[in-house]
């Protein structure tokens, strides 16, 4: 990959992967620092990976980084995404994208991310799981469970609204 | 085993147990006589048992079963059809039971359209702000024309050049400080006609083995200065102007000729000049003919030049007909860069027929053909 395709990816993916991060990570320098990691590892590897594999090879970068992060943050993470989703529940609702931002945030870490990578990405089964390190099964099921919740969780909100 | 404080836990244990042998139970209680400060331990020991364990249950047990994915839809798997519906993983087949299914059972649609709400959206408004400062060039490679190419290319060399002359030592060379000694030290005229009368007169007369020994210049453009042949000094034939200087710094050697004359025209004859060619001897002491010039070109000397100024080998472009001022920008950029001591990185993208289409400086700026 030369320096212009490195940028193109750059002008391409880095809002995909920052939103993806963001999902995960709700404070936005942390997830900003993510990207800039992700981009310079991939950068250090440029000369390594075809244009045409850049993009998975980024949201695998990333979605490590991003894991290795949490992990590293784990503690003030969980202060953080406990006010951050007390805030949320105290919110008034104004339509749906707020309880599925809510319910995203609130579902377990792994479904979290196979299903933004599904549904913003639009990763087959096997990217996914190249990139999180599953089986194409597990991330069928962890899908199916991830969508499950979802349902479950605007359909009890369903009344409220 | 001797009971001591290091153990007794073990034998404290085998006792509420009821495993300690009755020897032992003898030396267990000795022991404690001994030790009462165990005692108060030993009354407090007891075996606690985890009476609770066999009402503890997973309630959700139905969470963790494969739904049975194969028709027909029912109560049970009507969920993972909903979801296989919004993967697009159902075949024709399927799609059909389930709006079948749907249409029998209407009160299921609610269900059927809360699944179709899960997808989700890209937040449009998450974006990454200043995504250039992930890029490795702070500006897009500037884009140009394949004639604008060749001048960009020349501009940076010389730019370069000029970068590395001001930032070198300056060094005069041997033929420039001949030029200046020969403007303070003036040849006497009437030297200089006994000169030229003498080499008329001698031209002839020089010995083969003299000039392998020393130095020549090819075409008899000048003749070499030896100090066996010292009235020899200026070729017959009309000196080019490239060769003023040699000139001059020979009439200056006539006058030295006594202390190191054959130094001083060996060393300023160390490159030498014809119309068309240019000869670059390594070996400054050894001046002999140089039979293959014809095969050196511009491109050759100036290999040459910059790899004995930068100890930068920049041949592997001429070694494959490539070469391009591209390759001596960088070789250039290399000499900045030691000497600075600011590493600039230099990278050259080349495409199938190993021409440069793409010079980045450092990470923040390229040059790319259009």
């Amino acid at each position: 990959m030369t320096a212009s395709e490195f940028n193109q990816c750059v002008d391409t993916y880095a809002d995909g992967v920052f939103r993806f991060i963001r999902k995960n990570i709700s404070d936005e320098d942390r997830a900003r620092d993510v990207v800039q990691d992700s981009f310079e590892k991939m950068w250090i590897k440029h000369a390594d990976i075809s244009f045409e594999k850049a993009k998975s090879y980024l949201f695998t970068t990333a979605y490590h980084t991003m894991i290795d992060d949490i992990r590293k943050y784990s503690r003030q993470t969980e202060l953080t995404e406990a006010a951050f989703n007390i805030h949320s529940h105290t919110s008034e609702y104004s339509g749906l994208k707020e309880i599925l931002d809510e319910a995203v945030a609130n579902l377990p870490e792994i479904q979290r991310n196979v299903i933004l990578l599904r549904d913003y990405e639009g990763y087959s089964y096997q990217e996914i799981g190249e990139i999180t390190g599953l089986n194409e099964s597990q991330v069928k099921v962890y899908i199916y469970r991830a969508r499950n919740f979802l349902k479950n969780y605007i359909g009890s909100l369903d009344k409220v609204i | 085993m001797k009971i001591n404080r290091s153990n007794y836990e073990i034998f404290f244990l085998d006792y509420f147990e009821g495993n300690l042998p009755k020897e032992q139970v003898e030396s267990l209680l000795s022991f404690l006589k001994e030790n009462a400060d165990l005692q108060e331990e030993f009354d407090r020991f007891e075996i606690v048992e985890l009476k609770d364990a066999d009402n503890l249950s997973f309630n959700n047990k139905a969470a963790l079963k494969v739904p049975d994915t194969s028709l027909p839809i029912n109560e049970n798997n009507f969920d993972w059809f909903c979801i296989a519906d919004i993967e697009k993983d159902l075949s024709v087949e399927e799609e059909d039971a389930l709006k079948k299914f749907l249409g029998k059972n209407p009160e299921k649609n609610k269900d059927f359209e809360l699944y179709k709400k899960t997808v989700l959206l890209p937040d449009n408004d998450i974006i990454f702000e200043k995504p250039q400062i992930l890029k490795r060039f702070v500006t897009s490679p500037i884009i140009i024309t394949k004639q604008l190419w060749s001048y960009a290319s020349a501009a940076a060399v010389i730019f370069i050049m000029v970068g590395l002359f001001f930032m070198l030592p300056k060094q005069k060379s041997d033929i420039e400080l001949a030029i200046e000694e020969s403007h303070i030290i003036e040849t006497p005229k009437n030297l200089q006609e006994e000169v030229k009368e003498s080499q008329i007169a001698e031209t002839d007369n020089v010995k083969p083995s003299l000039m392998e020994e020393k130095s020549s210049i090819k075409n008899n453009t000048t003749t070499p200065l030896t100090s066996e042949n010292p009235e020899i000094l200026v070729s017959p034939k009309p000196l080019l102007a490239s060769n003023i200087s040699v000139e001059k710094d020979i009439s200056l050697s006539y006058q030295k000729q006594q202390t190191n004359l054959a130094a001083s025209s060996s060393s300023i004859f160390g490159t030498s000049y014809d119309n068309n060619r240019i000869i670059s001897e390594g070996d400054n002491n050894s001046m002999a003919y140089s039979e293959d010039t014809s095969s050196r070109s511009l491109s050759q000397f100036a290999v040459n030049t910059i790899q004995s100024a930068t100890n930068i080998d920049v041949s592997a472009g001429l070694n494959r007909n490539k070469m391009s001022f591209w390759d001596f920008a960088g070789a250039g950029l290399a000499r900045i860069s030691n000497i600075t001591g600011n590493p600039l990185t230099v990278q050259k993208e080349r495409d199938e027929n190993g021409k440069i289409v793409e010079f980045a400086l450092g990470e923040r700026f390229s040059f790319s053909k259009k």
